[in-house]
């Protein structure tokens, strides 16, 4: 019996090392996605390569920039289409809002021919979209003062002015008290050692 | 305003009392100190010992009095003037209905979050099981600066509010700019969102109350409108190393006491803390605003501490402050080790030092300034301590250089002893019995009390216990004086502190070097000290060993008290156990549930570690939508500002996370249109122009081999 090996790369126009750094790109941002089941996941990452070498063909742009655009894209579109059937159902979402709720839900593990845009959401879907929708519900922001400090300190604000309006005036006093706390300090010493 | 003003006249009876305990002490012990001056003549040296001694005997016979009226009043087992008894509070009665609306307040900066998480999500559930939950809403007031912090707290946020069903009662805010902090994280709560609820209740990170107890307190509030701030007792619990547990005993043990004295006399005039306590949120907004303090930093500008003075503020405008020492299942938890626990201290200390403004120069009811002046003493005694000391070291060691032979004059009191050595010791058994008889009265209390000792481990046991927590702290008594003494000098000669995240974990122990760091002054200063008293007189060598035995062996206490080990060894003998020990509340209980479950996330591996936040902002499509629903839409950005945090971005991705600032990690994350451009820019840059840690982390980034630490690589792919 004969045996060959057929080729192990999937895309003989493109260096395995290339490809291998697109593939495991898409992988990684389909991953993050929530697309936990491998096998679908790499269906979707195969579909993405291939199509991204035909762009790839004709720009000659780097392939995993590419890939990773178009998995973008498809995510952007996927989450367009949804807040659009949402918005029809109940109200508006942004698409951090939509994400926040799909995180909640196994929908792009289940359904991610929907969050990548190719099939339109079923009833079924938008129900539980629905259902797990909560808005960080922030209780409405009435901003007030918090007002101004009751406490006041006019004696010592008194105080001080005036001294130093004083040392101001005559500042050989200042210096006189310098000189005449080392003295103290001094004269203290002397005085336990004494 | 109060409804209860029947209680006036009892409460200045009791005042009368306490403070005539207190007048009559200290004339006496004064008296006495200066009749015993007088005896060999006065000096210069003796007459400074006699007005610094004034200034100590005060606060020794404050806190005596406090302790004194506190057993009294626990022993007779009817406080009739305590709040909860005013106002008739159903002890055990969950109310079938709440009028009002609370915010529950969790500030955090830079602690762990699942910690904290945890404990929110205790208390949560306390409340949940009440079917009072629609009347609280919990506010997460986030001032992190460590961007990791920041984004695992959105995280946690995100886990925790589908965990618990929160549907819109959990709410995070993190604030750009953490100016005042905390105080000022409560204000911009106040601002936003103060004007919606009744009261709040504020929590510290490390905090846990009951439902039960939140719930009493909002009963208080709602029967009187004259309340503006009911303090709860934090009681402490969670100590694993020696000296957080030998403080969580003595805090247990003696806090009823010490409660019971202190609301003995402040009554409806009490302070707040800062934390585990219910506030009215109308009063507290129009009233409550902190001054800006005069003169320079660090003891003018803002207040550090500024829950002593908002209690001020909350009396001045005509509220009562309470201390509701009995409503239990109040809890925090405490700095591990004793550096720890001085860290926080130096902060304390500074912040309390700065309220000498207010006591001294503010117009403010008379007994927050006796509030303000008791916490400026708490710090301020340590110098004079010091002082009083080394004079009378010095002082005796000019004595015996002088060769002269001494001449004891008569006593001018009746009551003095004729002996001048007797009359030594009189004096050094009043100051003895005001500082020690507190800890005679809690034995007192466990010979009495049959539940009491229960819940100490029993009575032999519990006694053994509170002789070990007294040898303990006359240990390391010097020791805090010197650190205290060096922190009243380092703030009054301009040293600011920084407010630092405190230690809160009972994981980390200090080291022999870290000892030897902080300490080793002190044992010089003990060897120094100890040479010069052996010089002088044997005896006086004698007579001052309880304080430089403690310097010689702070190094070493240091060192085994950061240890859980010591701590383990007592409690499987039945020492310094507590009721939180004996029988957890169902409070603590739970967080301890909540604290043992398996994190479903190992740790990222090393290289990632340090920037996970930001790796996660920028990789992860979730992570980043949450995180930019939480930053304010900014408009009319000026172009500078944006050419700049383009400048950073490119350089977070060509030179990745490690290259940056925390600063400028903080800027990047803190721009919606930055986090957003920076999730599509890495994910789309060409292999060869991202730099090797981008792409280690793209590589490695799911949800599960991000986390794969070097041990759990198998379990990951299990």
């Amino acid at each position: 019996m004969e045996l060959y090996l057929e080729s192990v790369n999937p895309y003989p126009e493109i260096n395995q090392r290339g490809s291998d750094i697109a593939y495991r790109r898409v992988d990684s941002m389909l991953r993050a996605l929530g697309l936990q089941h491998a096998a679908m996941r790499g269906i979707h990452t195969h579909r993405i390569i291939t199509a991204s070498i035909v762009i790839w063909r004709n720009t000659g742009q780097p392939l995993e920039a590419i890939a990773a655009e178009m998995t973008l894209s498809e995510i952007k579109s996927g989450l367009h289409i949804l807040t659009q059937q949402l918005t029809v159902l109940r109200k508006q979402l942004t698409h951090e809002t939509l994400l926040l709720t799909l995180r909640k839900t196994d929908i792009p593990n289940q359904y991610p021919e929907v969050v990548l845009g190719h099939t339109a959401p079923n009833e079924q879907i938008l129900s539980q979209l629905m259902t797990e929708f909560q808005t960080q519900n922030m209780p409405m922001v009435q901003r007030m003062s918090m007002g101004a400090s009751t406490l006041r300190f006019e004696t010592m604000e008194e105080v001080t002015s005036h001294t130093a309006a004083f040392f101001h005036k005559v500042p050989i006093l200042f210096k006189l008290l310098f000189f005449g706390s080392i003295v103290a300090f001094y004269y203290v010493i002397y005085l336990f050692a004494k | 305003m109060s409804l209860r003003q029947n209680y006036r006249s009892k409460a200045i009876r009791q005042r009368i009392f306490f403070f005539g305990l207190c007048g009559i002490l200290e004339a006496f012990s004064v008296l006495l100190f200066a009749d015993w001056l007088q005896r060999t003549g006065m000096t210069t040296a003796k007459w400074t010992l006699l007005g610094v001694y004034s200034i100590l005997s005060l606060g020794l016979v404050f806190g005596f009095a406090q302790s004194f009226f506190g057993f009294i009043c626990l022993i007779r087992g009817r406080d009739s003037l305590r709040i909860t008894r005013q106002l008739s509070l159903k002890s055990q009665q969950v109310p079938d209905a709440l009028e009002s609306r609370v915010a529950l307040l969790f500030p955090i900066y830079n602690e762990d979050p699942i910690r904290f998480f945890n404990g929110i999500a205790s208390v949560y559930r306390s409340l949940e099981a009440t079917g009072l939950l629609a009347h609280f809403d919990f506010f997460i007031l986030s001032d992190s600066t460590d961007p990791n912090r920041w984004i695992e707290e959105e995280k946690q946020w995100l886990e925790y509010t589908h965990r618990l069903n929160a549907k819109g009662r959990l709410i995070y805010r993190h604030r750009v700019s953490n100016i005042n902090q905390k105080s000022g994280n409560v204000s911009d709560f106040c601002r936003r969102w103060g004007s919606q609820y009744d009261y709040m209740i504020c929590f510290d990170a490390d905090s846990l109350m009951s439902a039960e107890c939140i719930l009493k307190l909002v009963q208080l509030m709602d029967q009187d409108a004259g309340l503006g701030i009911v303090q709860t007792m934090p009681g402490l619990f969670g100590a694993e190393t020696l000296f957080a547990r030998l403080q969580q005993f003595a805090n247990r043990i003696h806090g009823d006491m010490s409660g019971a004295g202190l609301n003995y006399w402040q009554q409806g005039e009490g302070n707040y803390w800062g934390h585990n306590a219910i506030i009215r949120l109308k009063p507290f907004i129009e009233s409550c605003a902190l001054p800006e303090l005069p003169g320079p930093r660090p003891l003018g500008g803002r207040v550090l501490s500024h829950d002593f003075v908002e209690a001020a503020l909350m009396r001045k405008a005509g509220y009562e402050v309470w201390l509701a020492y009995d409503i239990g299942d109040s809890f925090e938890e405490l700095p591990p080790t004793l550096l720890d626990f001085l860290a926080r201290d130096r902060r304390w200390c500074q912040g309390n030092l700065q309220h000498g403004w207010i006591a001294l120069f503010g117009s403010i009811p008379l007994m927050n300034r006796i509030h303000m002046l008791n916490g400026i003493y708490a710090y301020l005694s340590a110098p004079l301590w010091l002082a009083f000391l080394l004079i009378s070291t010095l002082a005796a060691y000019s004595w015996e250089r002088s060769g002269l032979s001494l001449i004891i004059r008569d006593s001018w009191l009746p009551f003095s002893p004729a002996s001048l050595q007797n009359h030594g010791l009189v004096i050094l058994a009043l100051t003895l019995g005001m500082i020690f008889l507190p800890k005679i009265f809690t034995l007192f209390r466990l010979v009495l009390d049959k539940a009491f000792r229960a819940q100490f481990g029993g009575g032999r046991r519990a006694m053994i216990s509170v002789c070990l927590e007294v040898v303990a702290f006359s240990l390391l008594a010097p020791v805090f004086m010197l650190f205290h003494s060096a922190f009243v000098i380092s703030i009054l000669t301009g040293n600011k502190v920084k407010w630092t995240t405190q230690n809160r974990s009972n994981r980390a122990y200090t080291t022999w070097a870290q000892a030897a760091q902080a300490h080793l002054g002190q044992s010089l200063i003990g060897i120094l000290w100890a040479t010069l008293c052996w010089m002088i007189d044997p005896t006086l060598f004698f007579w001052m060993s309880p304080l430089y035995v403690g310097w010689l062996l702070a190094i070493p206490a240091s060192v085994i008290f950061s240890h859980s080990e010591g701590a383990e060894w007592l409690h499987e003998r039945g020492y310094l156990i507590t009721p939180e020990i004996v029988m957890p509340p169902e409070i603590i209980q739970s967080l301890m549930d909540y604290q043992a479950e398996e994190s479903p996330e190992p740790r990222p591996i090393e290289a990632l570690r340090e920037d996970f936040g930001l790796i996660q902002v920028a990789l992860d499509p979730y992570l980043n939508a949450l995180h930019l629903e939480f930053l304010p839409r900014r408009k009319n950005q000026k172009q500078q500002t944006t050419h700049s945090l383009k400048a950073i971005s490119q350089r977070l991705i060509e030179q990745g996370a490690p290259a940056l600032s925390t600063q400028e990690k903080d800027r990047i994350l803190n721009d919606p249109y930055t986090v957003r451009a920076l999730y599509q820019e890495i994910w789309t840059r060409p292999e060869s122009e991202l730099h090797p840690w981008w792409r280690l982390a793209i590589s490695r980034y799911s949800r599960r081999s991000i986390y794969v630490s070097d041990h759990n690589y198998e379990k990951a792919y299990r």
